[in-house]
């Protein structure tokens, strides 16, 4: 009984009562828990770190819950797509988790901040489950997990607001989460099993099936609700403006991208290319809907007033490239798709950890109060300025290597619509991003009150635009994994 | 070990370190940096290259040959004699940033693919502009703005033109190149814009009289020598090169001989210099490849020369109009000296070393019996000395007495000055140390009878012509309104094209585009649902139903829509889940079926 040989299961599990123990512990002794939940990421960083080398040295993993054979049996399934997400999630949270302690004092009721650091982490328990496991039930419970936590955490920040979006998102996610549930029944009703690979044998037989058919129509509406896909992003701008910062970033980061991994698995895996091209036309409308998403998520963060709010309406347009690469159906396209997830993650958590810092002085992140923010907090603002590149897309930030491969996959499949919108949305995205831009470098701050930048806040920052500019300037390593598992995705095409 | 060790890195690492410390060390490691460079450079073999890939395509990052390793041999012995220079200032920014754009421009001369180059190429034009701003005064800041606007279009040009080209060939590597088509066009006048070409010149003295008198310096060596270079390597032999640089060398005679500011007369004789090289460039054959690396080499040490030897006599006095100096040669002597030096070098002496360099472009052309080009290229090294080699000493130093009795140029800058006049004087007595590290063998003698009676005789007879003419020349004392209305015409008519019609059109499109535009999306999309509603409202009220009072109150509405109310979304994300699963529906039934 080796730690190696359980690590799939570790990274979804040691969260998960890690969660527990931090209510029972936080009962007694509410000042251990931040140490709790720090050490909890970082061992689930490591745990997440070794499962990686282990998958790309010796190949996709399949665990065996108990080892049940599956179909009966629940199969943990680790490839070389979801271990990289995984990888990210869990990275992103560990980075994260040096920046919450201060915000969380000064944004959590303290009577509540134990159960606020629980929840956080089973949340991310709960998006590390739904990448790494390889049963459709599965999914669905890990999707709730996810989902009722992250309703929970919005609803924590405690004004009108945030109750609202809460509810908001609590029913329309609950929407999307029984469409999931409701394909995912019909899959089982047409194949009779809920193992990923098992159901990828079996649909090909009922491929013409109407049930089969049925089934794509409901999870595509469904996963496009949950990731935010325009015009199903109601629920989106409230919920990461009106949660906690370090919530709302984290959110950004992991949250709807899961969902769409989710997509990329349907579509790749499950249904396989071949019927989600040749049968029913799902990948061509995805596409177009992602088109369009990407510019009206553009055009709306041009109208926002509000920092939270222009990054939260950038998310609705950037998960657009995300889904636009996955669905080319081009190698060089999902590249650009997987590292994009990469990207924006990094990029726009880092941008609503800048807004938390903001948040963190001024109590509200208002775009007018970011006159000469670069004399108040240099270091911040300096950080926006890293993210906002990288945003844009400018050489030598990870934002560009994705675009670059987004815009290659999208040339070789004579997809000049999507050429043309990848680069509208670039220039949109440096118009908005430069009105901030201007106001923090260029304008004379109102007064001069300087304003505290804690080193525990920066230093995650920092973090993440590092991050932005190493992936920038060394694409390669990524890249040749990302290869790896475009490769193994493709092959059903054959 | 240091072999593979890209000597730029040594110039960023020690920018990095120079921000980290103050006062006496700093400027001591701002001296030492150049000086580590040149013996990494030493120790740096011919032809190494450094591969890799990035976003797949297999890239030479670096690469240096004998070519490239001339320009960085005077680069660092430039650096290092600039650095003494500056000893004395203690604005650790312009140390910092010169140290950046030092480094920047060694990655553009040692880069092995467009990319690389290009990249470097961009930091290049950030940095000197940071020097450039470095003066603080508001004619160098805007002067800087001007010279980022020039180099960002070259930036641009260069850009669209590896783009083409890399679609066209589907390499990046950067060797000869070849004037051919669109995409080969717009990199070379990517690259003619940093050679100073006209009718691209404008930037260049515009902007570097008015840095400081250490900027100045830093700026006059490297990012017209670096285009030679970049010429050098990708177009040579280009005829439309050998006609441009003919005609600089004469443009910047005319406007030095017209100029009153002394840095501004140096300055297009830095053009008129870089003209020689072009012209070299353009020839192509080996001996006039190595007559532009030589003289590039040999320019560069001169023209800092003269350009320190100005920067002391404003460092001291505060005045660089040469109708207000005269008579310094009474307190600062070494000045004056080692400027003589640099005066004899720039007009090619025997014994300096523009004697050296240039013959040997003049000889190549001569081989190749371009006859036109040679006689302009004679013509031009007539007008050098009038315009540098005695007018810049006499003005400033002689002439009538302006009273002025400023104090000997500090020690720091006399250091410098004398080290770099005897690099010159050494190149013009040991020519065959410059010989031995150009690109292509030398077979050539440059102080044979006739090479030396020629250059005396032009030598003699414009010094004569000078003092014949020198009324006619004093005009520039108070510039009288004919002179001044003859150099407007000239040159001035296309500055205030630009300033006055580009400039405009250019700002208007840019207000258009970044200001206004985006300001009515932005308003329209702050609250896109209420727009829609009133847009609605306009069109029902006028259309369906004739209500004046209600059309003229949503007409107001629609001038703030912030006030107008919608509705909850969850309703309308509702309607829209229903009509996406309906819409799905239909189509995949009636795809499939």
């Amino acid at each position: 009984m080796n730690l190696k040989m359980n690590l799939p299961a570790l990274v979804v599990v040691f969260p998960f009562f890690s969660a527990m123990m931090m209510v029972a512990i936080g009962i007694f002794n509410r000042k251990v828990v931040p140490y709790i939940f720090q050490i909890t990421a970082t061992i689930t960083a490591y745990f997440a770190f070794s499962l990686l080398i282990e998958v790309y040295t010796n190949g996709p993993i399949r665990y065996y819950f108990g080892n049940w054979i599956p179909p009966v049996g629940i199969e943990y399934y680790v490839d070389y797509l979801n271990i990289l997400f995984v990888t990210i999630i869990a990275s992103i949270f560990f980075v994260m988790s040096f920046y919450f302690p201060l915000s969380v004092r000064k944004e959590i009721p303290e009577s509540k901040s134990y159960i606020f650091y629980s929840v956080t982490t089973l949340f991310a328990s709960g998006l590390l489950g739904i990448t790494i496991t390889g049963d459709m039930f599965n999914i669905y419970v890990f999707t709730e997990i996810s989902s009722i936590t992250a309703y929970a955490l919005i609803a924590i920040g405690g004004n009108r607001r945030s109750y609202r979006s809460s509810f908001n998102y609590l029913i329309l996610g609950t929407i999307g989460a029984s469409f999931i549930v409701l394909g995912i029944g019909y899959l089982y009703m047409a194949t009779g099993t809920l193992n990923l690979l098992d159901m990828q044998e079996r649909l090909q037989h009922v491929y013409n099936s109407k049930i089969t058919i049925s089934a794509a129509a409901i999870i595509i509406v469904g996963l496009s609700l949950k990731m935010a896909l325009f015009p199903l992003h109601s629920w989106l701008p409230g919920a990461y403006a009106h949660s906690p910062s370090t919530i709302s970033a984290f959110m950004s980061a992991t949250s709807t991208k899961v969902m769409a991994y989710l997509l990329i698995r349907f579509v790749y895996t499950i249904f396989t290319p071949n019927f989600a091209t040749k049968i029913i036309p799902i990948t061509d409308i995805v596409m177009y809907i992602s088109l369009i998403a990407i510019i009206a998520g553009s055009f709306l963060a041009l109208g926002q007033k509000d920092l939270k709010y222009m990054f939260a309406y950038s998310s609705v347009g950037q998960i657009g490239y995300i889904v636009f690469g996955a669905m080319l159906i081009n190698a060089n396209g999902l590249i650009g798709s997987i590292y994009h997830f990469l990207s924006h993650a990094i990029v726009k958590g880092g941008l609503f950890l800048v807004a938390g810092i903001i948040f963190y002085n001024f109590t509200n992140t208002k775009i007018e109060i970011t006159n000469g923010l670069f004399k108040k907090m240099p270091f911040t603002s300096i950080g926006f300025l890293i993210f906002a590149l990288s945003m844009i897309g400018i050489p030598a930030t990870s934002g560009f290597i994705s675009k670059w491969y987004l815009v290659m996959g999208a040339i070789e499949t004579g997809n000049w619509i999507g050429v043309t919108v990848i680069l509208l949305s670039s220039l949109l995205t440096a118009i908005y991003f430069w009105r901030v831009v201007d106001r923090i470098f260029f304008k004379a701050p109102d007064d001069d009150v300087k304003f505290n930048e804690p080193i525990s806040m920066i230093l995650p920052t920092y973090i993440l635009a590092g991050c932005s500019i190493y992936f920038g300037l060394f694409p390669h390593q990524l890249v040749n994994y990302a290869q790896k598992a475009v490769l193994l995705l493709m092959e059903t095409i054959k | 070990m240091i072999g593979n060790f890209p000597v730029f890195f040594i110039f960023f690492i020690g920018a990095l370190i120079l921000l980290l410390t103050k006062g006496k060390l700093h400027k001591f490691i701002f001296i030492t940096i150049p000086a580590l460079a040149f013996f990494a450079l030493i120790n740096t073999p011919v032809n190494t290259e450094i591969v890799g890939s990035f976003l797949g395509i297999d890239l030479k990052f670096i690469f240096i040959d004998k070519l490239s390793k001339v320009w960085g041999y005077i680069f660092a012995i430039m650096a290092f004699s600039s650095a003494i220079f500056a000893y004395h200032n203690d604005d650790y920014k312009e140390n910092i940033y010169a140290t950046l754009y030092i480094g920047s421009s060694y990655g553009v001369v040692f880069a092995g693919n467009l990319l690389t180059l290009f990249i470097f190429w961009e930091l290049m034009a950030i940095f000197s502009t940071m020097i450039i701003f470095a003066r603080k005064t508001d004619a160098s800041t805007k002067s800087g703005f001007r010279y980022l606007l020039v180099h960002a279009l070259g930036g641009q040009l260069l850009f669209a033109g590896m783009i083409l080209y890399y679609f066209k060939t589907g390499n990046l590597d950067f060797g000869y190149i070849g004037l051919q088509d669109v995409a080969t066009l717009l990199i070379m006048l990517g690259f003619a814009i940093n050679a100073a070409i006209p009718p691209f010149s404008a930037w260049l003295s515009d902007s570097y009289p008015e840095s400081t008198v250490t900027g100045t310096v830093f700026l006059s060596a490297y990012t017209s020598k670096t285009a030679v270079y970049v010429l050098a390597r990708s177009f040579p032999g280009e005829e439309i090169l050998l006609y441009a640089g003919a005609i600089m060398t004469v443009y910047g005679i005319i406007y030095a001989i017209l100029e009153n500011d002394m840095r501004r007369v140096l300055s297009y004789s830095i053009i008129n210099q870089v003209g020689f090289m072009i012209a070299g460039v353009g020839l192509g054959t080996q001996m006039a490849i190595n007559g532009a690396a030589a003289h590039a080499f040999a320019h560069i040490l001169y023209k800092a020369l003269l350009m320190m030897g100005a920067g002391a006599v404003l460092y001291r006095t505060g005045i660089s109009k040469t109708s207000r100096l005269g008579g310094l040669y009474k307190t600062m002597p070494y000045t004056l000296l080692f400027s003589c030096i640099g005066a004899a070098a720039i007009s090619a002496f025997p014994l300096t070393s523009g004697f050296t360099s240039k013959s040997l472009i003049i000889a190549a052309s001569a081989a190749e019996h371009k006859t036109f080009v040679y006689h302009i290229l004679l013509l031009a090294s007539a007008g050098v000395f009038l315009h540098a080699g005695i007018k810049f000493p006499y003005f400033v130093f002689f002439q009538k007495d302006s009273g002025l009795r400023p104090k000997e140029a500090p020690k720091n800058m006399l250091i410098a000055m004398g080290f770099v006049s005897f690099l010159c004087i050494l190149l013009g007595v040991y020519p065959q140390v410059l010989y031995n590290i150009l690109p292509y063998e030398v077979d050539f003698k440059p102080y044979t009878a006739s090479h030396v009676l020629l250059q005396l005789q032009i030598l003699m007879f414009s010094a004569a012509a000078f003092f014949f003419m020198l009324p006619m020349l004093k005009r520039t004392e108070t510039i009288t309104l004919d002179t001044d209305w003859f150099y407007r015409k000239g040159g001035a008519l296309f500055i205030s094209f630009v300033d006055n019609v580009i400039i405009k059109i250019g700002s208007k499109i840019k207000d258009l585009l970044f200001t206004k535009i985006p300001d009515k999306f932005s308003y329209i999309f702050s609250n896109p649902d209420g727009y829609i509603k009133i847009i609605y409202n306009i069109v029902y009220y006028k259309v369906f139903e004739d209500n004046p009072e209600k059309l003229k109150e949503n007409k107001l509405l629609l001038k703030d829509i912030g006030r107008v109310k919608t509705d909850t979304h969850i309703g309308i994300s509702m309607i829209w889940v229903t009509l996406f699963m309906a819409f799905y529906l239909l189509i995949y039934y009636f795809y499939a079926g």
